[in-house]
Formats: C-alpha cells, sequence, structure tokens
C-alpha cells in the first residue's frame, strides 16, 4: 500500500466505512503483532493485545489528523496498550515463548518461512526464544526502545514521538540496550553471523 | 567487550542517525578501528536477527479483528436526527491545519513561482503566514481564541469546526504562540539524513525560516531535496508526496 492509497483508506474509515480498516489490518498485522510479542513475550497476550491496538485504533481513527505518520500513531498506540500491560500486572514480560518450561514441545510461536528448511526453521525458533530473553533482561525503557528501532525501523525522532521522550534519550538508552542484547547473544553464541548470508531478504520495515 | 569511545558513534551510523560529516568520520573510523568493525558487524548480524525471528499473526487475525469491529458498529445506535451529523472534512482538513500550524511555527513558509510577497515581505513579518493556495486576507478578523485553542488541541471535533478558510484567517493573523516541540520535532524528523546530492537547477518549493536557520526545499519526482547551509544538498527518497502533502500543494 502506497502512502497514498494508505491515506485514502483513513479517509474512508474516517468517513465511516468501517469495513475498509481491513486494508489497514491486514498491511500492518504483522509489525503490530510482532511489536506487541516482543514487548510482552508471548503469544498469547500479544494477540490480544494487538488486537485490543487494532480496535484502539479504529475507534479513535477520527482523532489522527495525519501529521505524523500512521505507523508512528499506530505503534504509540501499540506499545501504550502493552505498557500498560505489563505495569498492570506489575510483571514482567513473560520468561519463555514456548518450550521453555515444558516438557512436551509445542509450537506455539510460528517463526516458520519457507525461505528456510525444518532445521533452519528450529534454530531460527531457538533464536528467536535467544532473542526474548535478552530482551527480557532490559529494563522495559530500554526494551521498548530498541524493538521500535530493530523490529519497526523507526527513527530516534519518530521513537521519542512514540514514547514521548527528548530524542537525546532515545539515542543513549538505544545504545546501551544494543549494546547488552549484542552481548547477552553473544555470550551464549546466539548472535549468528554464517547463517544470514541466506537471508537478506529480511521481514522488517 | 569492546572499549573503543566509538563505539555509539557507531552504532549511530548503523541507525542513519549521523549528519553527513560524522558519518564520513564514523565510516573513516571503521577501516582503522578493528574493534569497532567488529562491533559494527555484530550490531548489524542483531538487526538481522530481529527480522529474521519476526513471528506470524495468528491464523485469521485481521479476520477477528474485523468481525469484532463490524459487531461494534452494530450495536452502536445512532439516532440520526440527534445524532450531531457533522460534515466529513476532506482528509486535507487535518493536514491543512498541520500545514498551517507548521507555518506559524516555522515562522515563514514562502512559495517560490506563485505570485507571492517578495522574500523582503516576508522577512519584514516574520510571523505573518504565507498558504498560496487558501491564501485569504487575514486583517480584519478578530481573532478567535476557540478555534485556536481547538487548532492546538488534539480535539479534532473542536478543531473541526473551526477549519473554514476564514476561522483560520483569523486564528492565524491572531498573535499565535510560537511553537510546538511535537511538531518542531516532526518537520526536524523529515528533513534528516538524505544523501548528498547536487544543487538543484529549479526554485525551491518552499523555504524553512526557524530561529536562526534557514532551510531550502526542493521537490524532485518523487524525492525531496533540501538544504541548510546552501553547500550541502540532500535528496531524500519518496518524501515528496508527504511533503506535497503537508504543503498542501498539488
Ligand atoms: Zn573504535
Amino acid at each position: 500500500m502506497t502512502r497514498e492509497e494508505e491515506s485514502a483508506v483513513i479517509l474512508k474509515v474516517q468517513q465511516g466505512d468501517a469495513n475498509a480498516f481491513e486494508a489497514l489490518v491486514t498491511a500492518y498485522q504483522k509489525q503490530v503483532y510482532n511489536l506487541a510479542l516482543r514487548t510482552v513475550g508471548n503469544p498469547e497476550d500479544a494477540a490480544d493485545l494487538s488486537q485490543e491496538a487494532f480496535l484502539r485504533a479504529y475507534r479513535s481513527i477520527g482523532s489522527f489528523r495525519g501529521d505524523s505518520k500512521f505507523s508512528v500513531w499506530l505503534y504509540r498506540l501499540t506499545t501504550n496498550i502493552c505498557i500498560d500491560f505489563l505495569r498492570s500486572k506489575g510483571r514482567k514480560p513473560t520468561v519463555s515463548l514456548t518450550m521453555e518450561n515444558d516438557d512436551e514441545e509445542v509450537q506455539e510461536l510460528d517463526v516458520a518461512d519457507d525461505r528456510f528448511d525444518p532445521e533452519e526453521n528450529f534454530q531460527r525458533a531457538e533464536l528467536q526464544r535467544a532473542v526474548q530473553r535478552g530482551l527480557n533482561a532490559l529494563p522495559e525503557e530500554f526494551r521498548t526502545i530498541l524493538i521500535l528501532r530493530e523490529l519497526e525501523g523507526m527513527s530516534y525522532a519518530e521513537i521519542g514521538e512514540i514514547l514521548n521522550l527528548e530524542e537525546g534519550t532515545v539515542k543513549s538508552r538505544l545504545f546501551r540496550a544494543r549494546s547488552r542484547l549484542c552481548d547477552f547473544l553473544k555470550q551464549d553464541g546466539n548472535l549468528p553471523d554464517s547463517y544470514a548470508s541466506k537471508t537478506r531478504k529480511g521481514g522488517a520495515k | 567487550m569492546p572499549n573503543c569511545q566509538y563505539e555509539q558513534q557507531i552504532s549511530l551510523l548503523l541507525d542513519g542517525e549521523l549528519s553527513g560529516r560524522d558519518a564520513s568520520l564514523a565510516e573513516a573510523h571503521l577501516r582503522t578501528c578493528a574493534d569497532c568493525a567488529k562491533r559494527y558487524e555484530e550490531y548489524q548480524n542483531l538487526s538481522r536477527l530481529f527480522s529474521d525471528t519476526m513471528a506470524e499473526p495468528p491464523k485469521d487475525f485481521a479476520k477477528s479483528v474485523m468481525a469484532q469491529i463490524l459487531a461494534e458498529e452494530k450495536e452502536k445506535v445512532v439516532p440520526i436526527a440527534e445524532g450531531k451529523k457533522k460534515k466529513k472534512k476532506s482528509a486535507f482538513a487535518p493536514l491543512l491545519a498541520t500545514a498551517a500550524m507548521l507555518a506559524v511555527i516555522i515562522g515563514v513558509v514562502s512559495m517560490a513561482g506563485r505570485n507571492l510577497p517578495t522574500e523582503a515581505s516576508l522577512s519584514q513579518n516574520r510571523t505573518q503566514i504565507v498558504e498560496t493556495q487558501q491564501a485569504a486576507p487575514a486583517e480584519e478578523s478578530e481573532p478567535d481564541g476557540e478555534a485556536l485553542a481547538a487548532v492546538l488541541s488534539d480535539d479534532l471535533d473542536a478543531a473541526d469546526v473551526s477549519m473554514d478558510t476564514e476561522g483560520f484567517a483569523a486564528v492565524l493573523g491572531a498573535g499565535v504562540p510560537q511553537s510546538d516541540d511535537e511538531t518542531t520535532a516532526e518537520i526536524r524528523a523529515l528533513l534528516k539524513d538524505g544523501t548528498e546530492t547536487d544543487a538543484p537547477e529549479a526554485e525551491p518549493v518552499c523555504t524553512l525560516t526557524d530561529q536562526e536557520k534557514e532551510t531550502l526545499v526542493w521537490i524532485d519526482g518523487e524525492d525531496v531535496i533540501y538544504t541548510e547551509d546552501g553547500e550541502h544538498f540532500l535528496r531524500i527518497e519518496n518524501l515528496a508526496d508527504t511533503l506535497k502533502a503537508l504543503l498542501d500543494l498539488d
């Protein structure tokens, strides 16, 4: 969807065409879901929270004024919902995505991708959990910033807008978060570079 | 592990958050510092790890969201007679509001090639707004405090009421407060980075004048070119539409 198409869709929804909203859900579901997933750590909550994010986006789309990108506006909603969720529960993001504490191997999280063979997909599920463990080990204020940058490709200014932070704060926290996560993953040998060459395609952005 | 003082610069470089000069310095450093070169690669691998391990949303996620929305819509009983049947505004109403706000905040938005006041007359009155297509005489109108409040607040409903051109002119004519950091940041966020390019031949499409900085902006096809020092011209791809929308150009 181009930026113009997106604006047209938003306008339609603002004018009362509820069905038009589906195009926005389809376009952003993966980003929003992964944003929630990385923030709270487990697939069930992530699904509920990203659903909630879209519902709230729909209900308040009248107040979307087009002076920031729709994605920025939507991620701001999503982030707030996830942070409220974590704070209200007084909880940390869940430790595991799957398996961690189960003995049966339930593959709850779908990271499978036909660009990869089964062995690689297994490896990727492992890495996915490793990344999550690393993220969970970061304070929330650091984690969210890193996720918005790495997963959603937001600029520092946009992150500042989403989280109501000064750009300088974003800058220093992002660096520390990245540095810490990097060391965390390296320490367990979970920062591969060899397999990466096969997967230049990349999913984020 | 790495203990080079440049490490943060390396991280900024990766994110495209360094200005041209700082980026060159950081790149030069990368070529001479093995620690940083290694770190840079690790950061890249980390980024790739994020995108490679993205998960798929649950099956039928969109359907289930839409089912819920449509169910909610059905429940909504809107008595048409009483329902404040607001007149729908064009998508540009909010954008126009933004453009106007930008203009207020920045001080001057001048556009070349349209019968406009000269630079000289503009610089005489830095707080006056020149908004080409909508330009409406602002002189005699009473400042409309309420409309202004509405425009300044996030309340679209209220802003809606005051969105007609005349109301706007009144608002703009009034001594409008200077700044709203968020919006300023938004502009700064738009005109950032970009790749070095040649000076454009044409007249700039607009000039943004800040307290101490003057930024010239061109539209080149899908791209936007800008300069802050008149020496280095930076091109940002695919930003033309956004800029046009903000400036309410066609
Ligand atoms: Zn170094």
